[in-house]
């Protein structure tokens, strides 16, 4: 190759970065020939055709579709349900996490960190539980759960986060599935965010209230996932629950957001259970 | 039912259509269906492996060689005789469909001679 050729190589990255949509398993077998038909179908252009872009979503979308079609619906339900309590695990610590910070900005007594360390060292604990959840083997990953739940409870009287790992524990014990491990499961970050942050109260934004409006954004969003893959969409509904269940659990109970959640709650169960249900090839991620 | 009188899809068709004469690659099915369609019929890359992946699955068509071309992976696709049989079928179905609009009277004599032809359903889509 001699240098100055950036236009090639710059369609053949583009290119390469859309075959992502296809499973690792089939761009290892297939990713060679697909991109050389792409860059032939392409000569002279230093971005693929829109066309050609959106044969290669859905391409990948529907291999991966067809990669999945063997998983049960009670597996899939399984997943979501452990997706959803992991999650509320990660947003239990970060909002641990987050009271340290705003204790420490208004200046801590002397000595607090040796009564907090154990708490700070338990949270990170947790959040390589919830690792474990996806990567280490069950008989590794169940026990280590139940033993951070049991340290919860003894150091914090954590009883949410002891019932949320318990949980975890079992569930995970239920089923021989690994939890799915593509990076497309990213795309819930935004939407777990917007369930766990603090509710606006009664900001209005154009006269129409700022918990509508997030209201409405969040079940716009879970329908569309619903027509890409129905178990993300279902795991936030779980996670609205779990978040309601821990909100009237707990004395510090956020006022204003009940109703917002049960909105999403009804939403996303509505919406992504009969999918979820009859649906083995609307599972993509 | 066999598979042989299902309705296809256009692209599916000339996908099975363009392998007709001789195996080809990728891109040069999509060439050679452009073609034959007269330009109709402009098969996307990820269209086009999609139907051979569900090509090759149902044993219409089958990988005859491999070779590196510029480093990667080439595959030639061939017709299998299954192949051969259900594009050509689906000329034939197509073709007595036609008629019913271009020669309504021969059509309508064939249809009384013969058991009425079972109903083409759709499958998933290519």
């Amino acid at each position: 190759m001699t240098a100055g050729e950036s236009g090639p190589t710059g369609l053949e990255r583009r290119c390469r970065w859309l075959l992502r949509a296809y499973p690792a398993a089939y761009r290892a077998e297939h990713g060679d020939e697909l991109l050389g038909t792409m860059l032939e179908a392409a000569p002279d252009r230093a971005w693929p055709a829109w066309r050609e872009m959106r044969s290669v979503i859905r391409g990948g979308l529907r291999a991966r579709s067809a990669q999945n079609q063997r998983l049960p619906a009670r597996a899939n339900v399984r997943l979501a349900v452990m997706l959803a309590l992991a999650t509320f695990l990660a947003l239990m610590v970060a909002t641990y996490f987050r009271q340290f910070f705003v204790l420490m900005s208004f200046g801590m007594p002397p000595g607090w960190e040796n009564g907090l360390l154990p708490i700070w060292i338990l949270g990170v604990v947790t959040l390589v539980v919830v690792i474990l959840a996806w990567f280490a083997r069950r008989a590794i990953a169940a026990p280590v759960m139940l033993v951070t739940g049991a340290a919860w409870l003894v150091l914090e009287r954590g009883v949410i986060l002891t019932a949320a790992l318990t949980c975890l524990a079992v569930i995970s014990v239920l089923g021989q599935e690994r939890m799915p491990r593509s990076w497309l499961w990213w795309a819930a970050v935004p939407p777990a965010w917007l369930l766990a942050v603090p509710r606006l109260g009664h900001a209005h934004l154009a006269g129409i209230s700022v918990n509508l409006l997030v209201a409405v954004a969040f079940v716009l969003c879970t329908l569309a996932w619903v027509v890409v893959d129905a178990r993300p969409a279902f795991a936030l509904a779980v996670l609205a629950g779990i978040i309601e269940v821990a909100v009237l659990a707990s004395s510090y109970g956020r006022v204003g957001s009940y109703k917002a959640s049960t909105i999403y709650l009804a939403a996303g169960i509505t919406a992504a259970l009969p999918l979820l249900l009859r649906t083995r090839r609307r599972t993509v991620l | 039912m066999s598979k042989s009188q299902v309705a296809m899809r256009e692209p599916t068709y000339f996908v099975l259509a363009s392998l007709l004469d001789r195996p080809l690659h990728g891109y040069a099915i999509i060439k050679h269906a452009e073609e034959l369609s007269g330009g109709r019929v402009r098969l996307a890359t990820g269209t086009l492996y999609t139907a051979l992946d569900r090509l090759t699955g149902e044993g219409y068509v089958t990988v005859i060689r491999e070779e590196v071309v510029n480093g990667r992976t080439r595959r030639t696709y061939a017709l299998t005789g299954a192949g051969a049989t259900a594009v050509r079928a689906e000329a034939e179905r197509m073709a007595a469909a036609a008629r019913v609009v271009t020669d309504p009277a021969a059509s309508a004599r064939s249809a009384a001679g013969s058991p009425a032809a079972p109903r083409a359903r759709r499958v998933r889509p290519a």
